[in-house]
């Protein structure tokens, strides 16, 4: 019959593309920065000059084979995206060699060189929500992507290599058993810095030794560290064969017969704080308010190491916070002497007193 | 074909509708004028704000580099940006939505009630499920591994919620309970099985979990793309089953269908249709509720329609595809899946709101 | 609707009161089981007769810490959160007549999630008692949107409108609270787990900041029943039995938003327990509302018990959140109750 056309879901139609347009209409054009949103940008260190001089070690063209996939370099690369944990950017950091590209990290570590990261051109803050931005890292025009134990499958790898040959591991390694040895070798290797690579090993080797041998009343004596998730109760750190295991062992603590259990299953339940202790028990808390509940409670107050004050407490943001950090997954030449380091002392304080 | 729906005459207070008669050669009815032109009006937006969102993305790209990488010119990489990475997502948005709103029609038809969607009885819960097992367990990311998983998850849950639902008939009613506890189950499943996973494994899941389109590539698209065609031409074929079966299945049997086998198909078309897209981008939420009944309200028609459906889904989700790009470039990067859920939720309760008014009264 | 009311003639009555007797003993018996349970059972494997010693005779040991700080306080905070929930449910379905309706469908423990979500952007606040007040505000803002825009002008909204509003709403909320959490994760670690519903994390301090709010709803709640019963009848013959419609519905809405708001404050929220144990309960009682809120306050804890203790058992030494369990526990209830012919009489 009469046909009428309704105006207000039609408007409500063509507003709401018109809104989104006006959105996006001014990110997008050509004359915008390159990169997402929260991205900061420097162009001081651009224009060659990005990388120490070649030590002429490694043959161009190198073939890089990740368990994802081949890729080569056909000569020594000049612009270096990096993508993944910290340990990537810290082995670029510890050559002195400047990448074009990063994902903005959430930390400032304390053993980041804050200058240096300044002079890298593109720090792409867009990134953290969303694992890897192709776009972002192809605006960059690098001719190599460091992406070592990052990529997630396939795909990824097939349209990362789309945009410069991908360093990345030969075989996939569990979160827990990355060796930071490795990545700073690859790292090395494809810039054709070596030689420089393993001199930054043994130095930072050397330091941990150095710090070891300060802190004789820590040999022998175990170790716990543990992290208070709050709602999702308290994770166990030093599992027998993990990550952060090795790292207390190299101060000289024994390994810990209690974290045998964890190995399977690293949640202690509430009900048996018992099993937390330790020689020295280092708990990391989310925040002061999880801290305050944790020791109120009178299941944790009768932990011995807790009760004999043999116990060290780090809520998030605290100096020395960020060793959790290096004790999962975010060991490196640069954080390992630093995170030792702050081990040490704390746990000296509280054997010795 | 015939999209003409009966009975509007006792439910509409406009009277009549206007509607033209269409004669081929192998189908001929009557097209509601209204129902074809917010279609298509709603199908138009949905391919242009597509295209719009091919010039959007952290690769700094002029519009007419981009229509010149569509068209064939530009550098090799330019085209790599937008035919490789950009198409397959924008096209994606389009067709998941279509398939998401028409999956939605199916079964508000079936169930006879709005809550009878694919989202709220817990098929695509129970496609979740599967994937998730199925990368957990068997390891496996590839898209038809996923795709297969997805299908049968939904399958199984929905033969499992009919089942359940079943008791000397179908009530809608009971239907839209047993699914909200099946999904409730499957929901708890999902969310144990996630936090179990291995950091690695659940941040694949994780992300997929979210309901993103941004990673999509031609290998998963295409796929879903040939099957998507099928389901709707199935779907096509089963419209004239499904506006008898919505008169009642005495009626229709009376006209001639054979309602359990027409029953059994539109079950099946309605799955597929959830599945597919659950399998490439992971649950998103509200199109296969708020669409259907968005394009009832739109075109004023008394009953729902899988064409109108269709498109609003496409427009709905194209639209909030080109809002999670817009988001990545102001602030961080959104899930489409959370941007359906506002702007079809608040869209859907804009029309609530508006439909209680119109019945009249003071407030409370 | 009324096929429950029709089965209840007057010469019956007797028996459905016996009936209804039985049912009470049995739900108190019941809780009584599941509190045991709750204390009984753990991670730290007690004897059941060390945990009787120390619950009879507290001696400071680790026993008697684990029974007294570890799993007293949860068990409380899932009596209290259970009655909270079951009755908000019975009271939404009352005033609604509408079976499917439930503080978690309606959207009002999301609009509590939503509300603290942003108490915690503009306070950094983390502990449960400050939650509080924003889940209240959040939770009575949800209550009331849901019925505008699902009951607008009309005395009852039909079912569909009022579930699709809430499900509706209820995502919209879910969908910003997600997005201020993306905004800034760090500020957000605190809730970002908040919404999954644990009994564990709240100790008795925050129990004892919130327990005047559940009781006043509580007691609101049984007020109530008399006229939610008149209500039942129908707009105008409520009327005409002096039942005051427009006090009765504000009154609900206060009740349901003290109830759903504290629960939610307790534990993050437990849905479906609102939705399943209304049910359940009318089942045996039949549609009166005094004996359906009554029995939901003690039906609905034990519900929230047992699944607590399933969660702690399940996946030792780590727990299963109770508001997983609470749906795999509740629902095959719930289906079950939907295969009944009855199961929809109100």
């Amino acid at each position: 019959m009469i046909f009428r056309w309704s105006r207000r879901p039609a408007v409500a139609l063509t507003a709401l593309p018109v809104v989104l347009l006006a959105l996006v209409g001014c990110a997008s054009s050509e004359a915008a920065p390159s990169t997402g949103g929260g991205a900061s940008s420097s162009t001081s260190a651009a224009g060659g000059g990005l990388l120490p001089a070649a030590e002429g070690a490694t043959q161009y063209p190198l073939v890089l084979d990740t368990w994802a996939g081949q890729t080569e370099l056909t000569e020594r690369p000049e612009r270096v995206a990096v993508i993944g944990f910290s340990p990537n950017l810290d082995a670029l950091q510890a050559l002195g060699a400047t990448p074009v590209y990063t994902m903005g990290e959430e930390t400032d570590w304390p053993w980041r060189d804050q200058g240096w990261l300044a002079s890298i051109e593109t720090v792409d803050t867009a990134t953290r929500e969303d694992p890897i931005s192709f776009e972002a890292i192809a605006a960059s025009d690098p001719d190599l992507i460091v992406a070592v134990n990052y990529v997630a499958d396939e795909a990824d790898f097939a349209r990362l290599a789309s945009i410069a040959p991908v360093l990345e591991n030969a075989e996939q390694v569990r979160g827990d058993q990355i060796s930071w040895q490795q990545t700073q070798r690859m790292v090395g290797e494809a810039l054709d810095l070596s030689a420089a690579s393993e001199q930054v090993i043994s130095d930072a080797e050397a330091a941990v030794a150095r710090t070891a041998a300060e802190h004789p009343e820590l040999a022998g004596k175990t170790l716990t560290a543990a992290t208070d998730y709050s709602d999702t109760g308290i994770a166990y750190y030093t599992v027998a064969g993990g990550t952060a295991e090795r790292v207390v062992t190299q101060l000289g603590f024994a390994p810990n017969p209690r974290a045998q259990a964890f190995v399977d299953e690293p949640s202690v339940s509430d009900e048996r704080l018992g099993e937390l202790d330790a020689d020295v028990l280092v708990v990391f808390y989310l925040d002061d308010a999880v801290r305050r509940a944790r020791e109120a409670t009178p299941l944790f107050q009768a932990v011995p190491a807790v009760a004999d004050g043999r116990y060290v407490s780090i809520a998030t943001g605290e100096p020395g916070s960020e060793l959790t950090w290096v004790m999962r997954r975010g060991a490196s030449a640069l954080s390992l002497p630093w995170a030792v380091d702050v081990l040490a002392d704390r746990a000296s304080e509280v054997v010795t007193s | 074909m015939s999209l003409r729906h009966r009975g509007h005459r006792a439910a509409g207070a406009s009277g009549g509708r206007a509607s033209v008669v269409v004669r081929t050669r192998w189908a001929s009815g009557r097209i509601d004028v209204r129902l074809g032109a917010v279609s298509g009006a709603l199908g138009v937006l949905a391919v242009v704000v597509a295209v719009l969102a091919l010039g959007v993305g952290d690769y700094p790209l002029a519009p007419a580099r981009v229509l010149g990488a569509l068209a064939g010119s530009g550098t090799g990489f330019e085209r790599t940006v937008v035919v490789e990475w950009r198409l397959p997502v924008a096209l994606a948005a389009v067709a998941f939505g279509a398939l998401l709103g028409l999956g939605g029609a199916v079964f508000q038809s079936l169930t006879r009630n709005p809550l009878g969607s694919p989202d709220v009885i817990g098929f695509d819960a129970g496609a979740y499920t599967a994937v998730v097992v199925t990368v957990l367990v068997v390891g496996s990311t590839g898209y038809w591994a996923t795709a297969a998983a997805a299908l049968a998850g939904g399958l199984a849950t929905a033969g499992v919620v009919y089942l359940l639902a079943h008791r000397g008939g179908l009530a809608g009613f009971r239907l839209v309970v047993v699914g909200i506890g099946v999904s409730a189950v499957l929901g708890s499943v999902n969310g144990y099985l996630v936090t179990r996973a291995d950091v690695e494994d659940a941040l694949t899941v994780g992300f997929w979990g979210a309901g993103s389109l941004s990673r999509l590539t031609w290998a998963s698209v295409l796929p879903a793309l040939a099957l998507a065609a099928c389901v709707a031409l199935a779907c096509a074929a089963l419209v004239p089953a499904m506006r008898r079966l919505e008169l009642g299945d005495d009626v229709a049997v009376a006209l001639g269908t054979r309602v359990g086998r027409a029953r059994l198909g539109l079950l099946v078309v309605g799955v597929a249709s959830t599945a597919l897209v659950t399998a490439a981008a992971g649950p998103i939420g509200f199109v296969a509720l708020a669409a259907p009944q968005v394009a009832r309200r739109l075109t004023r028609s008394p009953g729902v329609s899988p064409l109108s459906a269709a498109a609003t889904g496409a427009a709905l989700l194209s639209c909030a595809h080109l809002a999670s790009l817009g988001t990545a470039q102001v602030f961080r990067p959104v899930p489409v899946g959370l941007i359906t859920v506002c702007l079809g939720g608040t869209y859907m309760i804009a029309l609530l709101v508006r439909e209680t008014h119109r019945r009249g009264g003071a407030l409370w | 609707m009324g096929g429950g009311r029709a089965r209840r003639p007057r010469e019956r009555g007797g028996h459905v009161l016996r009936r209804r007797r039985a049912g009470v003993a049995v739900a108190l018996a019941a809780l009584a089981l599941a509190v045991l349970l709750s204390l009984a059972v753990g991670a730290n494997p007690l004897p059941l007769g060390r945990v009787w010693e120390v619950l009879t005779h507290p001696d400071g040991s680790e026993a008697s810490a684990v029974v007294w700080t570890e799993r007293w306080p949860r068990t409380l905070v899932g009596v209290a959160a259970g009655a909270a929930f079951g009755v908000a449910g019975a009271l939404v379905q009352a005033l609604t007549r509408n079976p499917l309706a439930d503080p978690g469908i309606l959207g009002v423990n999301a609009g509590a999630g939503l509300a603290v979500t942003v108490g915690v952007a503009l306070l950094g606040s983390a502990t449960t008692g400050q939650y509080v007040w924003f889940a209240f505000a959040g939770a009575a803002a949800a209550t009331v949107l849901v019925h505008l825009v699902g009951a607008g002008g009309r005395a009852a909204a039909s079912p569909v409108t009022l579930v699709l509003a809430g499900v509706a709403l209820g995502a919209v909320l879910g969908g910003v609270a997600t997005f201020l959490t993306l905004i800034d994760p760090e500020v957000f670690r605190a809730v970002r787990s908040w919404g999954l519903g644990s009994v564990a994390r709240t100790g008795v301090t925050d129990l004892v900041a919130v327990a005047p709010f559940l009781l006043a709803g509580l007691l609101v709640a049984l007020a109530l029943t008399g006229s939610l019963n008149a209500l039942a009848l129908g707009e105008e013959s409520a009327t005409s039995l002096g039942a005051r419609v427009g006090l009765t519905r504000v009154l609900v809405v206060v009740a349901v938003t003290l109830l759903a708001g504290g629960g939610t404050a307790l534990t993050g929220g437990l849905s479906f327990v609102g939705l399943m144990v209304p049910h359940v309960v009318r089942w045996s009682t039949g549609p009166d509302q005094r004996w359906v809120v009554a029995g939901s306050a003690l039906a609905a804890p034990v519900l929230v018990l047992l699944a607590d203790v399933l969660g702690r058992v399940v996946a030792r030494p780590g727990e299963v959140q109770v508001g997983v369990l609470t749906a795999v526990v509740g629902a095959p209830v719930l289906i079950a109750l939907a295969r009944r012919r009855t199961a929809s009489a109100l």
